[in-house]
């Protein structure tokens, strides 16, 4: 039987016990939600002197939230999103209820919601008993049965020090724009990626724009590159007046060389290979390519600070290289960072120049140009960062190769190639019934997620480059089975077993 | 003594305040965008009165986000300020347009007398700029715009905390663009900028497009750009808004301190009118000085951080070539270019160091530090502390 809950419905929630008893947790019974049909909880998110109490009822509201992912809210969040703002009222109601579903707790047991006639019919459950102390544990011991995409915070305990202290020197120097720490991170970035120069810009995305303006790529021109990327490869090229030309992938999700020689015309200008992932792309024969065909090669290596492909760092094959330096990267600064890598000393000067109105000193102004600056605080931060990326990309390593062990039996995993050198700035899998698997991640608490799913190919804002689904099919059916799983150097790994636990579960119960 | 031009180690002296906020920040991952931004835009919005508000990464992003947003592109003309930032030329450019220069008059803004003039059948926008944080006289732009059916986009980047009428610059035209560049009224510690508008459709244009033309994460309808403010500059941008008033009132009394002063030396020094109704933000406070070069090395040598903002007008720059000026296209300008000093006026500024900087110039002009004139500087200066409290 399948019925329509409306908020009328819904009172309260079916704990079901592994012994098999059924318990009601009726929300007349949680103290300070009286109000009939509306639950309200308060704070948004956790304060520095939120009560243990505070902490177990933010808890419970997102535990519900992560095991029915699937449900849509019948009315949005009120007051805030999720996790923010002031207090803020939930609506514990769902648009579409189909039949009495059971989601499953990560302790063994379930939870159901139910429609009051049901609910007469159960034992109702004093306070809290079950969830309320679940929530309360989990509060007081966090992030041990979620797993997160990401642990920032826990990344940088140690370096807190380090950071306060390149903080302040930074306020006291008065010096917030283009100061010596850029200089000194730029020398530090660019010898990390064994090129002359680095330029240190305001975000990837500029990176790309500012080597393209450098150039001098405009209208008629042609840029080949990945179809399966972020945006801004192609934005980057389309924002001059070229045109992007994708080529397929290959089975390592990067450019295939064939592809782009095939690609090539009278108008190409250059080519822009991805080192998705942090994966290094085929630059060998790619640079062999354009060398032929005297392209300029800009690689995309906003994934792969670090990555090495015979030993020779991504940024270092082609004429410049386009880095990010976002929070989720690898390597990265704190809210959006880039940088150009380069050993071409005029392209040098002219990006320098470029990034800053095209000033030669504060008084000449010799172009036009916009301001695509890397903060002075942020390069600061950056240089103390640096001191434990090699700390850190080891540690992905390392985890990434863990999580080859615990999946190559039922997905495909990412492993490296000959040669290849990968920094795991994400961990991509390849899996049938994907988008079930990511629900049934989600629902237990695991932040997986799709880089990307759509090929840019088949964006709207690509409709006038006249390409179809079906142009790409590498890339296409990846984009049907891609699945980047949490990985970070704070991980633990019991977090990482509950991903591996979760997944077999998933695929046995498909058999 | 020394007069510093730069107060930020004094401003940002306690940072414990923003590091709470940056704690919570951190802890909850929002990095890009997310509701740390979403409260300094809402807070932004209220706080000059227009119903949107898009951050940028800084004041340049917001002008090209501005004109990006009006349609401004290759083949169209946009009239902006030759006395202004390169920045506000950049910006045009950038969008593929041509600016179309004016002169400035002698408030050192925009002649809007002028403007008429330098229409032609390819402008496509008025782009009047708050120079050092006064105001043009925008009821007058706004209205020609009307008359011949173009946009008025404010350049608005020094301007926070100015206004006219009791109306906050930036929000007269259709989009008004600021700058918190470290040395703007309300400022952060590194770049950050933002545009306003009352336009609900720009609004949401302007948030897709600064964000990569992302309608949502897995959908891109128009190719964009990366121009989001930093979400630990939002937090700074919050706490600094609440002071904004009162270092705007600081610096005014600092300015009026300076115009009495200055007027000493009325063959020397020529102090700039103000308006009744304008509360200007006193982001730079200049004056026109005889003999500038050798006042400017003698301040200096004093320990006077003075400069001059900007010693080559944009028709001159190198940059500008391709548009076809020559020296003698705008007279105000290129005079106000050989005249003008900037003095320190901020907020840490105190009566000592003013009256210090008015005894230096003093003695460059006639040779003697006067005791007199100090004397009329310190009962001037109660009339002006007298101002300054009833403003």
């Amino acid at each position: 039987m399948s019925i329509t809950l409306t908020a009328a419905h819904v009172c309260g929630v079916v704990l079901l016990r592994e012994d098999g008893a059924a318990l009601l947790q009726h929300r007349d019974d949680i103290p300070g939600i009286a109000d009939p049909g509306l639950w309200v909880f308060p704070g948004g998110h956790r304060e520095a002197d939120e009560t243990p109490e505070d902490a177990a009822r933010r808890e419970f509201v997102e535990e519900t939230r992560y095991r029915c992912g699937d449900l849509k809210p019948l009315t949005s969040i009120q007051g805030a999103d999720w996790g923010y703002g002031q207090d803020f009222q939930l609506e514990f109601f769902w648009s579409r209820f189909d039949g009495v579903q059971s989601y499953e707790c990560l302790e063994g047991q379930a939870v159901r919601f139910v429609t009051r006639v049901e609910a007469e019919q159960l034992p109702r459950c004093p306070y809290l008993t079950t969830v309320w102390d679940q929530a309360l544990a989990r509060a007081s011991a966090p992030g041990l049965s979620r797993v997160p995409y990401t642990n920032l915070p826990a990344q940088i305990s140690e370096l807190q020090p380090a950071l306060r202290a390149a903080f302040d020197r930074v306020i006291a120097s008065g010096q917030y724009i283009m100061g010596p720490r850029l200089a000194e991170f730029e020398e530090r970035f660019a010898a990390l990626c064994q090129t002359d120069f680095a330029i240190g810009v305001a975000d990837g995305t500029s990176a790309l724009q500012l080597v393209w303006q450098a150039y001098g790529l405009g209208p008629g021109d042609e840029v080949i590159t990945a179809p399966n990327s972020f945006v801004a490869t192609a934005s980057s090229i389309a924002m001059s007046g070229a045109k992007p030309v994708f080529a397929d992938v290959g089975a390592d999700l990067n450019l295939d060389p064939e592809a782009v020689a095939a690609a090539i015309t009278p108008r190409t200008k250059g080519i822009v290979p991805v080192h998705l992932a942090g994966r290094p792309a085929r630059m060998d024969e790619i640079r062999r390519i354009a060398e032929k065909h005297n392209l300029f090669v800009l690689e995309d290596a906003a994934q792969a600070v670090g990555a090495r492909l015979h030993g020779k760092p991504a940024g270092s094959w082609g004429n410049a290289a386009a880095f990010s330096l976002h929070p989720l990267k690898n390597l990265f600064a704190y809210g959006d960072g880039g940088a150009i890598a380069t050993s071409s000393p005029s392209l040098k000067d002219t990006l320098r120049q470029a990034r800053n109105h095209g000033l030669r000193n504060r008084e000449q102004c010799d172009y036009w140009s916009g301001n695509n600056r890397l903060d002075e605080l942020q390069a600061a931060l950056l240089l103390v960062n640096l001191g434990a990326f090699e700390q850190w990309t080891e540690r992905r390593r390392a985890l990434a190769e863990r999580y080859h062990q615990l999946l190559s039996d039922v997905v495909e995993v990412p492993l490296q190639g000959p040669g290849e050198y990968c920094v795991y700035q994400t961990y991509v899998i390849q899996a049938d019934h994907r988008d079930e698997l990511q629900n049934h991640l989600q629902a237990h608490g695991v932040e997986a997620l799709i880089h990307y799913r759509t090929p840019l190919h088949l964006q709207p804002a690509a409709a006038n480059l006249g390409y179809r689904a079906g142009d790409f099919p590498v890339a296409e059916r990846a984009a049907q089975r891609i699945l980047s799983l949490p990985l970070f150097p704070a991980m633990t790994h019991a977090q990482q077993d509950r991903v591996g636990e979760l997944i077999h579960q998933f695929y046995q119960r498909r058999c | 003594m020394k007069v510093p031009f730069n107060y930020l180690p004094q401003q940002f002296a306690d940072v414990e305040p923003f590091l709470a906020g940056w704690r919570e920040l951190a802890a909850s991952g929002e990095f890009t965008l997310g509701p740390f931004v979403e409260r300094f835009e809402a807070k932004f919005a209220g706080y000059v009165g227009a119903r949107h508000c898009i951050s940028t990464n800084n004041g340049t992003d917001a002008l090209i986000l501005a004109l990006k947003a009006a349609g401004v592109g290759p083949g169209d003309e946009a009239i902006t300020a030759v006395n202004t930032f390169y920045a506000t030329a950049g910006a045009i450019v950038a969008v593929g347009a041509r600016p179309v220069f004016v002169d400035c008059d002698h408030r050192y803004q925009i002649d809007a007398a002028q403007i008429a003039a330098a229409i032609t059948p390819k402008t496509k926008v008025i782009l009047p700029v708050h120079w050092a944080g006064a105001s043009p006289d925008l009821p007058r732009i706004v209205q020609l715009g009307k008359a011949h059916g173009l946009k008025v986009i404010e350049d608005a980047c020094p301007a926070v905390g100015a206004r006219l009428g009791g109306r906050h610059a930036g929000t007269f035209g259709t989009l008004g663009a600021f700058s918190m560049h470290p040395l703007k009224p309300l400022n952060v510690m590194g770049d950050g900028g933002m545009v306003v508008t009352d336009d609900d459709a720009l609004a949401d244009w302007m948030r897709q497009y600064r964000n990569h033309g992302m309608a949502d994460r897995d959908h891109i309808d128009i190719w964009g750009v990366n121009m989001r403010l930093q979400p630990l500059q939002a937090v700074v941008a919050s706490r600094v808004l609440d002071t904004v008033a009162d270092l705007v009132r600081q610096r005014n009394g600092n300015a009026l301190y300076l115009d009495q002063g200055l007027r000493q030396w009325p063959d020397f020094v020529t102090v700039v009118e103000r308006c009744a109704n304008h509360i200007e933000a006193q982001q730079l406070y200049m004056a026109a000085f005889q003999r500038r070069d050798a006042l400017l090395g003698f301040l200096i040598s004093r320990g006077i951080e003075a400069k001059v903002h900007y010693p080559v007008p944009l028709h001159l720059q190198k940059a500008a070539a391709s548009l076809g000026y020559r020296r003698g296209d705008f007279p105000v300008a290129e005079r106000q270019a050989a005249e003008l000093i900037t003095l320190p006026a901020h907020q840490f500024i105190s009566t000592q160091q003013l009256d210090y900087m008015l005894e230096t110039i003093g003695e460059f002009y006639t040779g003697k530090r006067s005791l007199t004139r100090m004397a009329e500087s310190v009962a001037e200066h109660k009339t002006a502390e007298t101002l300054r409290v009833n403003r």
